[in-house]
């Protein structure tokens, strides 16, 4: 049996995605000790990464994300995550999201369990303000809402990837179910009801995030974080939402060591 | 002047400081074992401690699946898993604790 990670990135615009993987397929590299697959668009060569699976293009959508006091808006590529069931080249895959810092140990125990598919249940704001207390649940409030942020999972659970992709081809009958926007495609809506409808396990742990009006940079000491005039040390796994670090991810390269 | 008025401004909340080293921590406390996901705490310990001298034990592991384990070599484990995160949060708490204002940070 074989074991890695995958992230899915491709480039969009200013962001520059796939640089962030490859801080990325190094951290993991140091902190889990296995090897990275990067899934991409993207035809040129990548020799920052074990594997590289080059995959079709599909329909993107614009998204606007907070940066500093403005907004940015750019193509969103986000629906590929689906497909990563048969297109991870390991038998035990650990599905990444690029902008998922990886700076201990913590997800290792996922290969090692014998779930078929494990998604993230909740998160919490490392700011202590609480940012995504309106995510915990289904924009209805009927189901919790799981986040696709990291996912664990072999070759068996094709079923959980079946009904992500039932969802996504009936994105617009969902929508109206649950209440949430037709646009753009998010994966954690798709994981989510897919989880639901299958009884899917959950990551035992909470994922710390972080909320996108928060600046980041990063030296030996891990990753510092302001924040309306707060200041902040982090030195662990981090989902980071602010995009400074996929405009310049060379942010991250002390983590690397 | 602007960066000097920052500065000033600049706040370091000790008690969020503390709250996500234990929540890091304890996210890192997990086990993987005959199949199923551990939470390695003192409760765990303690209960795996009473059944050190059976060959084979039926537990509910963290993600509530019944899992057939032998409970010496699980807290064998557990424990040296345990040790190994309370002495890194040890670690992290003592630097915490010399950081006051956010110009340490």
């Amino acid at each position: 049996m074989s074991e890695g990670a995958c992230i899915i990135a491709s480039n969009s615009g200013a962001l520059d995605y796939i640089g962030l993987a490859a801080i990325n397929a190094r951290l993991i590299r140091k902190h889990l000790g296995i090897p990275v697959c990067l899934l991409t668009t993207d035809k040129n060569s990548h020799p920052d990464f074990d594997e590289v699976v080059v995959i079709d293009d599909r329909p993107s959508s614009k998204r606007s994300m907070l940066k500093g006091d403005a907004h940015i808006t750019y193509e969103w590529k986000n629906d590929h995550r689906i497909d990563a069931i048969d297109k991870s080249p390991w038998t035990r895959t650990l599905l990444l999201d690029a902008d998922y810092i990886v700076a201990s140990d913590m997800l290792r125990p996922l290969l090692s369990c014998d779930q078929p598919f494990m998604i993230i249940d909740k998160v919490y704001d490392v700011t202590g303000r609480n940012s995504f207390a309106r995510m915990q649940r289904m924009p209805d409030g009927s189901i919790d809402q799981r986040w696709a942020t990291v996912m664990c999972f072999d070759r068996s659970a094709k079923p959980v990837f079946d009904a992500a992709a039932m969802v996504r081809r009936d994105y617009g009958y969902y929508s109206a179910m649950f209440g949430f926007s037709l646009k753009p495609f998010r994966n954690d809506y798709a994981f989510t009801i897919a989880a639901h409808l299958l009884d899917i396990p959950t990551v035992p742990f909470n994922m710390a995030q972080l909320p996108a009006d928060c600046a980041v940079t990063a030296d030996d000491r891990g990753l510092k974080i302001t924040y309306a005039n707060n200041i902040l040390r982090w030195q662990g796994d981090l989902h980071v939402l602010n995009k400074d670090v996929a405009i310049d991810p060379s942010i991250l390269e002390p983590l690397i060591g | 002047m602007t960066e000097i008025r920052a500065q000033a401004r600049a706040a370091y909340d000790r008690n969020l400081a503390q709250k996500n080293l234990a929540e890091r921590m304890g996210a890192r406390m997990i086990l993987a074992h005959a199949g199923g996901l551990w939470r390695c705490d003192q409760e765990f310990l303690a209960t795996l401690n009473c059944y050190l001298h059976d060959d084979e034990i039926v537990l509910l592991d963290d993600q509530g699946i019944p899992r057939k384990v032998q409970p010496l070599e699980l807290f064998t484990a557990a424990k040296m898993r345990n040790q190994e995160i309370m002495n890194e949060w040890l670690v992290a708490y003592a630097e915490l604790a010399k950081v006051r204002t956010a110009k340490d940070v």
